[in-house]
């Protein structure tokens, strides 16, 4: 398959003729499929949640993609879509069910240990819970920085938050992580 | 790949990196986007709610039910209160008006009865010329005058 720039897929999908723009968007969801899966997934651990949110995602790509006016990357852009969808998601979730932070920590801890879509080893487990136990945003910041390998400039446009502001949250997240798995 | 001085003081972290302990179910990758593609479908397909032209009509019609419901109100309201403050008022019905209003039927039975045997009065002048022919005509004279 012939690899496109995201900018000749926008071109395509943005062709006033009109007949490349499914084709231009499935190559757009192919392409960035996986990522946005793994990023909602590390937030949400249940699969069927990840499901309906990265379909939400793509969705509302589609119908704003010709609003869409690259100040920022495409990359960045669907980024940014697929974590305020999820943030949302689990902001209703303790809403509906007048849940409390430390609850919805458990229910996504149980998740972790009953799913089985998660190969872990014990240090891996460890590591996770460790993760679900930060504050959202910053576990937002940790995952981007630690799994995905984003630069902060590119985090900065996802989360609209400065880069300095990101590296010391980065480091803050990691530090608590660290002391969880040593045990300190 | 991030700067390796960026783990140096976490050796935990910087040991597991790079792994991925999620996994999606077999295939579901190839399906995704044919998924997303149907909901699009299906999406452009229904027809608009057009919310900002409903809203109008919304509002209307619910503040048209209120103020019917309260003029209703208020007009039953002071049609009872007339009625338990005008002592002059009516407020028995009789059994002809109620055969009239059509609630004949839920009358009880024993009622209707008593009002069905029940003599006709007779009033205060047939009375008294009754009295007076039987106090001052013989009954021969009164047969023979039929």
């Amino acid at each position: 398959m012939t690899q496109y720039s995201d900018s000749e897929l926008l071109q395509r999908f943005r062709d006033p003729e009109g007949n490349n723009r499914h084709y231009a968007f499935n190559l757009l969801v192919k392409k960035y499929q996986q990522k946005i899966y793994y990023h909602v997934k590390r937030m949400v651990i249940d699969h069927d949640d990840a499901n309906d949110l990265v379909q939400n995602t793509f969705i509302k790509v589609w119908n704003h993609l010709d609003d869409f006016r690259e100040d920022s990357q495409f990359y960045t852009w669907v980024y940014r879509i697929a974590t305020n969808e999820t943030l949302a998601f689990l902001k209703q979730k303790k809403r509906r069910f007048f849940l409390p932070i430390v609850d919805v920590e458990k229910e996504l801890e149980s998740k972790l240990d009953n799913s089985p879509g998660i190969n872990a080893n014990k240090l891996e487990h460890e590591l996770q819970k460790a993760i679900l136990s930060l504050p959202e945003k910053q576990r937002v910041v940790f995952n981007l920085r630690y799994y995905d390998n984003m630069k902060y400039e590119e985090m900065s446009e996802v989360l609209g938050t400065s880069v300095g502001a990101l590296k010391a949250s980065y480091h803050h997240a990691a530090t608590k992580v660290e002391k969880f798995l040593t045990g300190d | 790949m991030q700067p390796d001085d960026e783990l140096k003081d976490f050796p935990r972290l910087k040991q597991l990196q790079g792994n991925n302990p999620f996994g999606a179910p077999e295939g579901y990758f190839d399906t995704l986007s044919n998924s997303i593609t149907d909901k699009i479908s299906a999406q452009s397909n229904q027809k608009p709610v057009v919310l900002f032209k409903l809203k109008p009509v919304l509002i209307a019609g619910l503040a048209l039910a209120i103020i019917t419901s309260a003029l209703v109100f208020n007009h039953l309201q002071n049609k009872s209160n007339t009625a338990f403050n005008n002592p002059n008022e009516k407020l028995e019905i009789t059994y002809d008006e109620l055969i009239a209003s059509g609630y004949y039927e839920e009358l009880d039975e024993n009622l209707l009865a008593e009002s069905i045997i029940q003599e006709p009065k007779t009033n205060s002048v047939d009375a008294e010329i009754e009295n007076y022919l039987i106090d001052n005509i013989d009954e021969s004279t009164l047969i023979n005058s039929f």
